[in-house]
């Protein structure tokens, strides 16, 4: 077996575990309105929810081929201390052309990472910083499914996090539901299931399936 | 885990250093292996760097692109989701095969030391002969330093001037695994460039 046959079998091994399938739905809400949302989520989800405040940066890879490749990393937000060296990776693939499936359903990859200097390192890898946002919020799980709800800010000015220098993006909060899957196992059953679940956030929150490829 | 020295030895076999240590008492406890692969860029901007495994580490990947010192290298440590991610990024990032190295042999336990005695290879290519002790004990440099020279002074004394980096601190800094895969791709860098 070749270098490269060896290295290809390895990816596959690794695909196995860690490449996934992801169904997700987005919908919002206003803030005057969110205490109605979570009685609803206590009610109806597992018990407990768990609080997170993190901070995401969106990277390309921008390359004189198209189109560019996106990675997104998030780590812990501490508005006192922003030095979180754990931090997550995120490969998120185009979603599934399947204009029957009720969700999006998209590939990806997730990896744990820890760094002293994270920024040099994503430099080394010719990323760049496409945008920033902080969320703050709370996640619920109803079996495999995954709900968050979050509310988002960003920074007026790049690499400055004090809570004087971050601002709201909106009134309302961001509610994610989403569950993911082993990769070669058939998504439709679990697109309808994500989407009777969305039903039973109905009329508090709308969620959709977000098209956001298409420009 | 503990604090660990990595060197090349010449003039010499694996056996022959595998037989000095049984002779020591040491006990013969399996195999390991250590892989490199250097990524090229294929974009400017883009740097060029080094993906290793540590059979050790199973589950890990370490990633280093070599600068003048250690501390100022962009450097990270991660699950091995992060190998299927840079595949991803294979329009800027290319792994070169052609310059991957390999080193695969025998890991041998003395008291509270781990010896790991391996042969290079790049493409099957034998390159060298690599030894990696590992104090055990203590995962911290000034701590286990003391100890480690001497036992390199003892088995190994043509190596002790050649004390790498990342193990001449002044401070009480914990060592992590990243330093013993930076010990490695530092020689293979030396052994790509040497001719054979």
């Amino acid at each position: 077996m070749s270098d490269e046959e060896k290295g290809d079998a390895n990816n596959e091994y690794l695909a196995q575990i860690y490449q996934r399938k992801e169904c997700i739905l987005w919908g919002s809400i206003y803030a005057t309105n969110l205490i109605d949302l979570e009685n609803r989520l206590a009610g109806i989800c597992d018990p407990g929810c768990t609080p997170f405040h993190e901070h995401e940066m969106s990277f390309s890879l921008k390359t004189t081929q198209t189109p560019d490749v996106t990675l997104r990393l998030r780590r812990k937000f501490h508005t006192e201390t922003t030095s979180s060296n754990q931090w997550r990776f995120r490969y998120v693939g185009r979603p599934e052309p399947d204009p029957n499936c009720p969700v999006v359903v998209r590939k990806v990859i997730d990896s744990v990472a820890h760094s002293q200097n994270m920024m040099e390192f994503v430099k080394t890898l010719g990323l760049r910083l496409d945008y920033e946002y902080m969320a703050k919020g709370k996640v619920w799980t109803c079996g495999a499914i995954k709900i968050v709800v979050s509310s988002l800010k960003r920074t007026k000015q790049p690499g400055k996090y004090e809570v004087e220098n971050l601002e709201k993006m909106s009134d309302s909060y961001l509610i994610e539901l989403s569950v993911t899957i082993n990769d070669s196992v058939d998504y439709h059953p679990i697109a309808k299931q994500l989407k009777a679940f969305s039903s039973q956030l109905s009329p508090l929150v709308e969620l959709q399936k977000v098209e956001y490829w298409v420009k | 885990m503990g604090v660990s020295w990595v060197l090349e030895l010449f003039d010499t076999s694996t056996v022959t250093i595998e037989t000095k240590l049984i002779v020591a008492g040491a006990e013969l406890v399996g195999g390991y292996t250590v892989d490199s692969t250097p990524y090229k860029p294929s974009e400017q901007g883009i740097s060029h760097f080094y993906l290793l495994h540590h059979s050790q580490f199973p589950q890990s990947a370490f990633s280093i692109a070599h600068q003048d010192t250690y501390k100022c290298s962009p450097r990270a440590s991660h699950d091995r989701g992060f190998d299927l991610i840079l595949h991803k990024l294979n329009v800027g990032l290319q792994a070169d095969t052609a310059g991957k190295f390999e080193v695969a042999g025998n890991e041998l336990k003395l008291q509270d030391f781990r010896i790991r005695i391996g042969l290079a290879t790049q493409n099957t290519i034998a390159k060298g002969v690599i030894v990696e002790v590992e104090y055990s004990p203590s995962s911290v440099v000034t701590q286990a330093m003391p100890v480690l020279t001497e036992f390199i002074e003892h088995f190994f004394p043509d190596s002790v001037e050649s004390k790498p980096e990342v193990l001449k601190k002044t401070a009480p800094e914990p060592y992590s695994a990243l330093e013993t895969l930076y010990q490695y791709s530092l020689l293979f860098s030396v052994m790509r460039k040497r001719a054979n």
